[in-house]
């Protein structure tokens, strides 16, 4: 890699202006807007970047005089080596108290969401809600001033009945949205354990209002336990809510999952991400992969996940390349749209350009191929693959035999591919088939969600 | 070097313009990246205060485009074109006004390569990315000045100028036409090439007698239904399916909704075509291959889903009686005949061998 980056481990603290005293001062009653991230404040000085963008083309040469179409990489890298403040969470959990949830499941949740406000510090604000037949606003959105009390609050959950995802999500989003601000990482948290018995129970109605949270700022990150819950519409809420889906299996390891999501959240460096293609005359896009991109004339725009420090997210795009004399061409500009959660500057723009080399020399354009960019074509495929396998399975049209050969396949390609996290899953799922746990769908579906958004630790 | 980042720094005019690294050119081409060295860009410049002098602020136009750009850019806007990348100059490019293209509803261009594009939803030349889209959906070859489009068997069909193109099909489509995949409209333009001549009837254009002998082929045989109700079967190829535009119309919810086409030819003798369908065509319990044409042995049953038809021969086709009149035998059920006004306008495409 031969990439620069401009980003140091600079003084964050000056970008602040002295916004220092307000940020600890500012507590007034109602009072929520964080002091530190008036982006009025914040815009002097020159803050380093909390992104940095690669562009790597599948090959640095196309032949000239002739169209070709390659592959080119996004690689979106969160600053790693940053310190300093970090945005505020304004956070939802959203809890299935059904009765499928009573004993061992719901103590552990509480024991959970007991850690969860023990990370938060007063800046933040926290709201409960849980979820049966009706929800209950178990706590409303406030500031994370006396933990012994929003745990009092949250021990005094008990088991219900049915299961209404659907005004669960909704109560818990208009909790997060009624203190909502930019100067806010918003997420909404929803824990459950079946499939949807009450209330709207159709798969576009809840994963639309996902959506719909999202693009209000709103991210919604999905967690499954146990095996009745219903993988696809947690992944859709979760792909289409701009956050995360955990599948988790027993009981004890709840607390587990939700301290590894509020890692993430605390370290957000990076929200509202968007990538934008502005494509030079003679080029087109093919297909980003794993993405519904917007398309206008010569734009191509795809939005991405809250990024946290130090992780990577690759988009892979296909673009078709026409015919140019030989020389060097941009074919593409790319931005990167983001606020930076450290510096609380709303609205950065990070570009880099897609460059191409057209010659006449064929055998350049043989030796120019990008070992990184076919890897992740690979990678690519092997999602697909997965796919394929667990519609297999669904439809008993493949035998646990042939999946568990097919993931073995997918699995290696995977590790060749440097993706050993996705790898070890598939490795997760093919154990399930195993000893016919029957969880493997529900493995599997999440690390096509990863692979698709390009997530990689 | 493999991977170059550039990251804009964002603030201020620090960056812009100032010499910036060698960027991944070949042969040290690089050293050239402000334009005024090149030949041809000897224009009035002036010297911008607080920059190098040899940083000339001068328009330029792109050798490659032509496209009038702003002084101090490094590359054309318009067409990326990097100023001073060409080692030998370049000859300009062609006004890509006179490429073929498919042009879809929000300006979006595909230009058409000679030979085959596929086009689909996934992994093909055209990628459209909409719902009614099959994976691999149809495909359009350019020969010359004339596009040939053809159905690789999609579900929610292909279309020239409105008029339906079967699986098997080629339909030419001439410059201006709409071409649909789905419900994606896509807008030819040939340039050079003419319209639609005025002898090919628009495909949209009413056809008011449907049943003339040699337009569609005279009628030569009945699909026999369980039920005991027949449709009519011309010579040449009659659609099978659940929707209602077919030839011979299935209601059975196992059937696709365009699931196979019977070919009779003028003696009556019968072949089978699956066009792709989702749960199958199949003959003494075996599924047919789709796209795979196969003869059907006389009173041989064929079950489209779970439908099974029976081919019977009509009296008096063209193999007893010559100069049929290719009307409906019978009195026509007024709904089919409707159908058949529906499927007609088939016989204005344009059609190749």
């Amino acid at each position: 890699m031969e990439s620069t980056r401009i980003i140091g481990p600079a003084d964050l603290g000056g970008g602040f202006g002295g916004g220092d005293a307000t940020q600890i001062g500012g507590f007034g009653p109602g009072g929520y807007a964080p002091g530190g991230f008036d982006p009025a404040r914040t815009a002097m000085g020159a803050p380093p970047q909390a992104l940095s963008l690669d562009v790597i083309t599948g090959n640095q040469y196309a032949q000239a005089g002739r169209s070709a179409s390659d592959h080119i990489l996004f690689q979106l890298n969160a600053g790693g080596g940053m310190v300093g403040r970090r945005m505020p969470l304004n956070l939802c959990l959203v809890i299935d108290r059904s009765g499928s949830m009573e004993g061992e499941p719901l103590e552990y949740v509480k024991r959970a969401c007991g850690h969860v406000v023990d990370l938060l510090d007063q800046n933040d604000v926290l709201s409960v809600v849980t979820f049966e037949e009706r929800v209950d606003i178990v706590m409303p959105a406030r500031r994370v001033v006396n933990k012994g009390l929003v745990k009092e609050h949250i021990n005094r959950i008990q088991p219900g009945n049915t299961t209404n995802i659907y005004d669960g999500l909704v109560a818990g989003a208009s909790q997060v949205a009624s203190v909502r601000s930019e100067g806010y990482v918003n997420r909404v948290v929803v824990l459950t354990d079946g499939e949807p018995t009450a209330g709207v129970k159709d798969y576009s109605s809840i994963v639309g209002a996902a959506g719909e949270q999202r693009s209000r700022g709103i991210t919604i990150t999905a967690l499954g336990f146990g095996p009745e819950y219903n993988e696809e519409l947690l992944v859709g809420m979760a792909r289409r809510g701009g956050g995360n889906y955990y599948y988790i299996t027993r009981p004890e390891l709840i607390p587990e999952v939700f301290r590894s999501e509020m890692e993430q959240l605390l370290s957000i460096v990076a929200k509202n991400i968007r990538l934008r293609l502005v494509l030079s005359r003679w080029t087109d896009l093919r297909q980003v992969y794993g993405h519904q991109p917007t398309i206008g004339p010569r734009t191509v725009e795809v939005q991405l996940s809250d990024l946290d420090r130090g992780a990577t997210v690759r988009i892979l795009t296909e673009l078709a390349l026409g015919r140019r004399p030989a020389a060097t061409y941009r074919v593409a500009k790319a931005e990167v749209f983001y606020d930076d959660c450290v510096t609380g500057a709303f609205n950065q723009r990070i570009e880099a350009d897609v460059v191409f080399n057209f010659v006449d020399d064929a055998g350049l354009v043989k030796s120019g191929v990008n070992g990184t960019v076919q890897r992740e074509i690979e990678v690519a495929g092997a999602s697909r693959n997965l796919e394929r396998t667990m519609m297999g399975l669904k439809t008993q049209q493949l035998s646990t035999a042939h999946a568990m050969a097919d993931l073995q396949r997918t699995q290696m390609l995977l590790q060749q591919a440097g993706a050993s996290e996705q790898a070890a899953e598939v490795g997760q799922a093919i154990h399930g088939l195993r000893v016919g746990s029957g969880d493997a769908e529900k493995t599997l579906i999440g690390t096509v969600m990863d692979l698709d958004l390009g997530k990689r630790k | 070097m493999e991977e170059r980042t550039v990251v804009d720094p964002g603030f201020g005019p620090a960056g812009y313009g100032a010499p910036q690294s060698p960027y991944g050119m070949p042969g040290g081409e690089a050293t050239q990246v402000l334009p005024g060295g090149a030949a041809g860009y000897a224009q009035p410049g002036y010297a911008t205060p607080g920059y190098d002098v040899t940083q000339q602020a001068v328009g330029q136009t792109c050798a490659v485009c032509q496209t009038p750009n702003p002084p101090m850019e490094r590359y054309c806007q318009d067409c990326g074109f990097m100023f001073g990348s060409a080692a030998n100059g370049v000859t300009p490019v062609a006004d890509p006004g006179e490429a073929a293209r498919l042009t879809d509803a929000t300006g979006r261009e595909f230009v058409l390569e000679s030979g085959v594009s596929v086009v689909g939803r996934e992994s093909v030349d055209i990628v459209l990315m909409d719902p009614t889209v099959s994976r691999r959906h149809g495909q359009v070859r350019l020969e010359g000045t004339q596009v040939i489009v053809e159905d690789l068997g999609s579900t929610n069909g292909t279309f020239v100028g409105g008029r339906q193109i079967r699986p098997g099909e080629q339909g030419v489509a001439f410059h201006g036409e709409i071409v649909k995949f789905g419900s994606v409209q896509l807008t030819l333009s040939l340039p050079g090439a003419p319209a639609r001549p005025a002898a090919l009837p628009p495909p949209s254009a009413p056809q008011p007698s449907s049943h003339q002998p040699g337009e569609r082929g005279a009628l030569v045989a009945h699909a026999v239904m369980p039920d005991g109700s027949e449709f009519s079967l011309y010579a040449g190829a009659n659609s099978v399916g659940r929707r209602s535009g077919n030839d011979v119309v299935l209601v059975d919810a196992f059937a696709s909704g365009r699931h196979a086409e019977i070919q009779v030819s003028a003696d009556g003798q019968a072949t089978i075509v699956d066009a792709g369908s989702t749960n199958g065509t199949f003959l003494n319990g075996e599924r047919l291959a789709a796209h795979a044409p196969v003869t059907l042995a006389p009173g041989q049953a064929v079950t489209f889903g779970k439908t099974a038809i029976t081919v019977r021969v009509a009296e008096g086709s063209p193999a007893e009686l010559p100069a049929a009149t290719g009307g409906d035998s019978g009195a026509p059920d007024p709904t089919r005949a409707l159908n058949r006004e529906d499927a007609a306008p088939s016989a204005n495409a344009t059609m190749l061998p």
